[in-house]
């Protein structure tokens, strides 16, 4: 056998939707919390959490799910850009911003950070910041802005146990018609970052390669397509 | 031609990232005409990055879903969905209303300013100047830290100087919203229309002047505008996130005449003000919290009504879910996580450091065995801040200060309540010190 079918140029990524997040035993409160907050509205909110718990997912479904009202900005950027972008931002009902944390330190940057809050709080809008790490670990260059993070509705995300980012993978792994051997997965936690959405690329990359090749996911297929050095792997 | 637009960027967003996407074009707004799809975008920089970088695609797939589609382009426009239509250049704007920003929030009232020792001075003072405005106290400067309540007694002089008298001119605005709105007069060749407007109100509320600093040209017309107002017996009411003396960046004239009046300070709620803050707040929202609620709270909780404030929207949110009552068990499991980050920031270590830093002195010095005044002062004011703030016994802040004896502890506790009642340098330390640490 030559190989199998050739993958069209599209791919089939899950994010930016609360209903394809996966929030493992670990974060079912926080995102219940979340949605709450969310619907209630009138409120800012800090949802905080290490890398690959989830915050721009959950902040790209925030935004999805007011619809119109919903109004996304990644700050992940030049700091030029996102200052140009949020100066020019106006009141909105929800305004997300996806690491906000990226601006913080410098005193210039909180300015317009507290600018584009006060736009959109005076107007009854909501905020929705999302950063890594903890906010008391936050060192603020401004303390109007601190005092306004501190008082948001401070919401949590945890990384997902073993268990958890087994679980999830796997069911996702089938969402998309894919059976992989258990051995897989104890090779994965060992071999890759424990980030679900790390996990998630390496579901989209496999799934890409095992229709490509007609293989089905087994150790060893997997194991020499991602042989190679994997950024950041641990153990 | 919503759906159309939805369906392309549904498509693009695997290759070029759903953040992406969401960013710069999920705020465009299509508007057709014929063949022709103009995509509206709010601002500029969406609209120069989305034409630089997004558009050869955007174009390629829309062109590609829709076969009648003869061409597709950005523009600026008014955001309103599928009735979206570009700017058009109006001949002779009409008259804006106020924007919400600068309005008086009636929300914001004298009865509904929880009072205590901290912050009573404060509001009586804005209270009479509400009542008799331009002749009891002018300007009213009120200054304190973030979160104190300098915004609510500002709103509230102004709601009730309206409430007296209708026909009353009250205009408030934040410190940026001055600049901004002097930047764009100057800019449109308006300025008479701004310094008629200024000139005008019967009373005039800026707030955070401490945003002022390092503006020459805004101080300039503030200036103008302070001695207009003043010299009309207008009223002005300022808020400062400190004793505007200690702003860097404001010239000596505009700080000399914020001296004309009177100057109050809000000082961060004591604990049994804590207290009543959150059961009123709690109550106005339809959620009352018990005693035992409260007071756990507040004991954990020290520095600004915000923070309250955030603490009990958590726990609000929290209720609702569940649909829990809120009792102690419940708020001890709600607030577990933000206890434990605002316990950080209250840190021994924390306090050591900043009392350190603010009096220039080594920290080994602070922890040291020296018994010179000069450290034996700040080590006093940094035992005393640490049982104020932090929820450690006395034996355990002396461990942490050099492995004092807690009877070290309880004498600097005294020490300290005394001097500031007697010293005004040392109560502006403590005060400055509380601020610091509390945000």
């Amino acid at each position: 056998m030559t190989g199998g079918q050739q993958p069209l140029a599209l791919s089939w990524r899950d994010g930016g939707h609360f209903h394809d997040y996966y929030p493992g035993h670990s974060n079912a409160d926080a995102v219940a919390l979340l949605r709450q907050a969310l619907g209630e509205g009138d409120c800012s909110i800090c949802l905080h959490g290490p890398e690959g718990s989830g915050r721009t997912h959950l902040c790209l479904a925030a935004a999805d799910a007011a619809g119109d009202a919903g109004y996304y900005l990644s700050l992940r950027r030049p700091r030029v850009e996102a200052l140009a972008l949020l100066e020019q931002q106006g009141a909105v009902p929800l305004l997300c911003l996806d690491d906000a944390h990226r601006l913080l330190g410098d005193r210039d940057s909180e300015k317009v950070l507290f600018d584009v809050h006060n736009r959109v709080r005076d107007g009854g809008g909501t905020l929705l910041y999302t950063q890594r790490g903890d906010v008391a670990d936050n060192d603020f260059a401004l303390a109007d802005l601190r005092s306004r993070w501190r008082g948001a509705i401070q919401i949590h995300l945890r990384a997902l146990s073993d268990q958890e980012l087994a679980k999830g993978w796997s069911e996702r792994a089938k969402l998309r018609g894919l059976q992989p051997d258990p051995a897989v997965i104890s090779w994965l936690l060992t071999h890759r970052r424990r980030n679900f959405s790390d996990w998630m690329d390496t579901l989209e990359r496999l799934d890409r390669a095992a229709l490509a090749a007609g293989r089905r996911l087994t150790l060893p297929f997997v194991r020499g397509l991602l042989k190679g050095p994997t950024p950041g792997a641990e153990g | 031609m919503a759906t159309l637009l939805k369906r392309a960027l549904d498509r693009l967003s695997p290759t070029m990232g759903a953040e992406e996407v969401q960013t710069w074009l999920a705020p465009l707004k299509p508007h057709r005409e014929g063949g022709v799809l103009t995509l509206l975008a709010p601002n500029s920089v969406i609209a120069d990055v989305v034409s630089e970088r997004f558009l050869s695609d955007l174009r390629a797939v829309l062109r590609d879903m829709d076969g009648e589609l003869s061409d597709v382009r950005i523009s600026l426009g008014l955001v309103g969905g599928d009735d979206a239509a570009p700017v058009k250049p109006k001949s002779a704007p009409a008259k804006a209303p106020e924007p919400a920003e600068n309005r008086v929030d009636p929300r914001y009232h004298f009865d509904n300013f929880v009072e205590g020792r901290s912050n009573q001075l404060a509001k009586a003072t804005a209270l009479q100047v509400a009542l008799k405005p331009g002749q009891a106290y002018n300007p009213l400067l009120l200054y304190g830290g973030t979160g104190l309540g300098k915004t609510h007694l500002l709103h509230a002089t102004g709601n009730l100087i309206k409430k007296r008298n209708s026909d009353t001119r009250v205009l408030y605005m934040r410190s940026e919203n001055f600049v901004s709105t002097m930047v764009k007069a100057l800019r449109s060749g308006r300025m008479d229309e701004f310094k008629r407007t200024f000139r005008g109100a019967d009373a005039l509320l800026i707030d955070d002047i401490q945003f002022f600093a390092n503006k020459e040209g805004t101080q300039e017309e503030f200036f103008h505008t302070f001695n207009s107002l003043y010299d009309g017996q207008q009223q002005i009411v300022l808020t400062c996130d400190r004793y505007p003396k200690e702003v860097e960046g404001i010239e000596p004239r505009l700080r000399s005449r914020f001296g004309w009046g009177v100057s109050v300070a809000l000082e961060p709620p004591d604990f049994e003000t804590r207290v009543a803050i959150l059961q009123r707040k709690a109550k106005d929202a339809g959620n009352p919290l018990g005693d035992d609620v409260a007071q756990f709270i507040a004991q954990r909780m020290h520095s600004n009504v915000r923070e309250l404030e955030g603490a009990l929207n958590k726990l609000k949110a929290h209720a609702n879910l569940t649909g829990s009552r809120i009792d102690l068990a419940f708020a001890q499991a709600a607030l577990r996580d933000l206890f434990r980050s605002h316990e950080q920031v209250t840190s021994l270590s924390n306090i050591q450091k900043t009392v350190a830093d603010y009096h220039r002195i080594p920290l080994g010095e602070l922890l040291g065995k020296k018994r010179q005044r000069s450290l034996v002062r700040p080590r006093q004011m940094a035992m005393a801040l640490a049982k104020e703030l932090t929820r450690h016994s006395l034996p355990e802040i002396g461990q942490a200060f050099g492995g004092r004896d807690h009877t070290t502890v309880l004498h600097a506790q005294r020490v300290v309540r005394e001097l500031i009642e007697v010293d005004a340098r040392a109560r502006e330390d403590w005060e400055s010190l509380l601020r610091l640490l509390s945000g």
